[in-house]
């Protein structure tokens, strides 16, 4: 479903020609930036009249770094996985209308053309992009472009009308919370806005700390105006005259963009003071975070604000009470924001028409891992697994099997490949043990360990918890020393009794979400893996050749050349031999790093699971007899 | 009249300089921004950093190194000429970027608990997610004050070592002409 009608003032500006460039982080890391200094030199010495213009990420992450080219007369081409060299070759092939090397056009073909439009291709119609619409059409630091696309439209509405209003149009519509959660965003809203006092805040939350999501870094990169929109619009609404946007200094780009978004916006008047002369005054502030996960917490990010050390609070009282230095405060995240948006904008009717019965409306979701196109897409709550990641993310890469999806990062859970019918909303995923969370999907294939995703997902917890609540500092700690354990080939039947005890004591007495919800990839990995634990734990075997104490490197003596080239290269000078027949690795140095294998000219050697090489104690074997 | 000796400004006082400004209109709940601003400067934080903030800000010493050691983007340590951040991310942890961490322990030679390189060229850090995850996975190169910011994606032992090889490179050519600079300045 397309949502980009483009008005021709922006289409077709100054000049009849415009390349578009993406510049965002995930396009500029492929190369986006060379490409653009190319397409310059290549106009240059081409003599061409011609506007680049840089854009954001539409989310193909596959085809990245991608170009758009637009001309009089020639339909909007898209090339996908652009290098400097053949930029020339594009340009010249465009002007020629051969359009071979096209990866799409972005509406219609012309009758002639083997390359599809964007509209046919899997990956684009399966999707509704209702938030994520803009991003890699506009400009992101242009206020002119969005503004012709239609934004701040849905804040002129608002500013006109009572806030109950606003209030009964975001009820209308149901939009719950997309940070994770999925609290109602109307009853946060309402609860802030009863509240007595002048002063309130409101806080955009874009810190994503999920490790695999980076939807809000891509809507704040892409189309910053639209969260800046949804700000104003909250701020107006519960009567708040200052907000914070919360971005994690990790992010720069983001920080930038939306900061450069923050001055135009003031320039415009749609910030500041007596907004389009309403009266109403509001002004932000970009708070660029040190980075700690617990941020996501919202009493913890109300004290990184203050300064302080991200330590959650007890809650009651809610942030929407009592939060930022004390005063009523609402902590929405960004998509969340981007949504009021565009529902002001567009009316709750069609929203509502979007998603399920109880969870309307789409959900932006980051598909990475094993799959053959990995990228930000944009779909209706309620979506079976399968379709996003068959349909849009292409299945898995040749030669591969899906085992199954970590959904929603360190909080969330696993699900298997054989429940991949299940609808994405809020419900049907927290009854099978994962949550929606932020919207991060890691697509895990036979070549992953799950007893060492749960023992990395407890790493990163037991890093980040912040040490205030004893059950939440030592109960993640226990966790991740048992899967160590196991992980190690030195687990007990018993530790998964342990795992299940810690898991439940967590659930009910830690202070935060992080540490209530710690154990979810445990639980969901015990629940639907239980006999890749016994595997590690009886066998002492790690089939996806993960874990490091559970794998042995050896060398086939049929396929060794007796080269030596595994002994030069490893760095532990762990093989030994000599010239001509086949070196033999001392397991008791080899750190099992895996030069010698990727050394080998011939393939001779392989990892096997377990702890000794059986295929090597059969040759001995053999030749005692 | 008696010539008077301007003695070059040394680390302490430009340092105590530095703090001075940026906490001139600071409150204490500017700490974590004048603390991103020092690290910004001289690349980490150094205990005589910290403690001039506490005093400038008027707050003790424990709160602002407990601020310090909270967050993920503070250093304590100095940095090497070029930091190597390792994502640590989902994404890149199931694409093998766990292997790709201790390879480079391996390559540079650390011992456990140790980040900084021998040659001081290079420091090692483990990070949170970059939100590439479509290059996953990936590493990040970046200059002591962050200046300077490369991502690198799709990351194998090879290109590993192409890497270190790189910046080994750049570091002895920045190293060269510091001290040619050096030189004529000497001769002038």
């Amino acid at each position: 479903m397309r949502n980009d009608g483009l008005p021709k003032v922006i289409v077709n500006d100054k000049k009849d020609f415009k390349i578009k460039v993406p510049m965002a982080s995930c396009t500029i890391a492929a190369g986006a930036n060379e490409v653009l200094l190319s397409i310059n030199a290549v106009v240059e010495s081409m003599g061409l009249h011609v506007e680049v213009t840089p854009v954001g990420c539409m989310g193909l992450d596959f085809i990245d770094p991608w170009i758009e080219l637009s001309k009089k007369g020639y339909p909007s081409t898209i090339y996908g996985n652009v290098t400097p060299d053949i930029v020339e070759q594009i340009i010249r092939e465009y002007l020629d209308r051969d359009y071979s090397s096209a990866y799409a056009f972005r509406s219609g073909k012309p009758n002639d053309s083997t390359v599809p439009a964007l509209d046919e291709l899997d990956v684009w119609k399966n999707q509704v992009r209702w938030i994520s619409g803009k991003c890699g059409i506009i400009n992101p630091e242009s206020i002119d472009e969005y503004i012709a696309v239609g934004g701040y439209q849905g804040l002129k509405k608002c500013l006109e009308r009572a806030p109950e209003e606003t209030i009964e149009e975001l009820k209308k519509a149901n939009l719950r919370g997309r940070g994770g959660a999925g609290f109602p965003t109307w009853i946060k809203w309402n609860i802030c806005k009863e509240q007595p006092g002048n002063v309130k805040y409101v806080i955009a939350n874009c810190d994503e700390g999920d490790p695999g999501a980076f939807m809000n870094r891509l809507l704040a990169e892409s189309d910053p105006h639209r969260i800046l929109e949804g700000l104003i619009i909250a701020g107006h609404t519960i009567g708040a005259n200052r907000g914070f946007v919360f971005v994690r200094a990790e992010k720069p780009l983001a920080a930038k963009r939306l900061m450069k978004a923050a001055e135009d916006a003031r320039a415009k008047g749609f910030l500041g003071g007596n907004i389009l002369g309403s009266g109403y005054c509001f002004d932000i502030e970009v708070f660029l975070s040190a980075g700690a996960f617990v941020c996501g917490e919202e009493t913890a990010m109300i004290a990184a604000i203050q300064g302080e050390r991200a330590n959650p609070i007890q809650r009651p009282p809610f942030p929407a009470v009592k939060g930022l230095w004390g005063m009523p405060t609402i902590i929405n995240n960004v998509e969340s924001l981007a949504h009021v948006a565009t529902i002001m904008a567009e009316g709750w009717e069609k929203f509502a028409a979007l998603g399920t019965e109880k969870s309307k409306g789409t959900k932006m979701y980051c598909v990475t891992g094993a799959v053959q196109r990995t990228g930000a897409y944009e779909v209706q709550i309620g979506t079976p697994i399968k379709k996003l990641l068959y349909d849009i993310a292409g299945g898995p890469p040749e030669g591969k099997v899906i085992k199954a999806v970590q959904l929603g990062g360190p909080s969330g859970g696993c699900v298997p490949a054989d429940m991949f019918d299940l609808p994405m909303d809020y419900d049907s995923l927290q009854s099978a043990g994962a949550i929606m969370g932020s919207g991060g999907m890691v697509v895990l294939d036979n070549t992953n360990c799950m007893v060492d995703m749960a023992r990395f997902f407890l790493s990163f917890t037991t890093a980040e918890s912040c040490g205030k609540c004893s059950v939440g500092r030592i109960g993640t700690r226990l966790m991740y020393e048992t899967l160590k354990r196991i992980t190690k080939g030195e687990g007990t039947i018993d530790d998964i009794e342990l795992l299940k005890e810690t898991s439940d004591v967590m659930q009910k007495a830690c202070l935060c979400a992080l540490g209530r919800t710690a154990s979810n990839p445990i639980l969901t990995t015990l629940r639907y893996f239980e006999n890749e634990y016994m595997a590690h734990i009886k066998e002492k075997k790690c089939e996806a050749l993960v874990c490091k104490s559970l794998v042995t490197y050896c060398i086939d003596q049929e396929k060794c050349k007796g080269c030596l080239v595994c002994a030069k290269n490893c760095p532990l000078q762990a093989i030994s031999g000599e010239k001509g027949s086949t070196p033999v690795i001392d397991i008791s140095k080899c750190v099992k790093c895996g030069t010698c294998l990727d050394s080998c000219p011939f393939g001779a050697i392989t990892k096997v699971s377990g702890r000794v090489c059986e295929k090597s104690v059969k040759v001995e074997e053999g030749c005692r007899q | 009249m008696q010539n008077t000796i301007i003695l070059p400004p040394t680390k302490e006082t430009e340092l105590k300089q530095f703090i001075r400004n940026i906490t001139a209109d600071a409150k204490r709940k500017d700490l974590i921004q004048v603390l991103q601003a020092v690290q910004e400067k001289y690349g980490y934080l150094e205990k005589e950093s910290l403690r001039l903030v506490a005093t400038n800000l008027g707050v003790s010493f424990s709160e602002v190194y407990g601020v310090a050691t909270f967050y993920h983007q503070f250093r304590l340590q100095p940095p090497g000429m070029y930091v190597i951040q390792v994502c640590m991310g989902t994404g890149c942890h199931a694409k093998g970027n766990a292997d790709n961490f201790e390879n480079l322990k391996l390559l540079l030679e650390m011992k456990p608990g140790q980040h900084l390189s021998k040659d001081k060229v290079f420091s090692l850090e483990a990070a949170r997610c970059f939100g590439c995850c479509s290059l996953a996975p990936v590493i990040v190169v970046t200059d002591s004050t962050g200046a300077y910011r490369k991502v690198y994606g799709h990351v194998d032992q090879k290109g590993l070592k192409k890497i270190l090889a790189e910046y080994r490179k750049k570091a002895k050519e920045q190293e060269e002409s510091e001290t040619k600079c050096e030189m004529m300045v000497c001769q002038k």
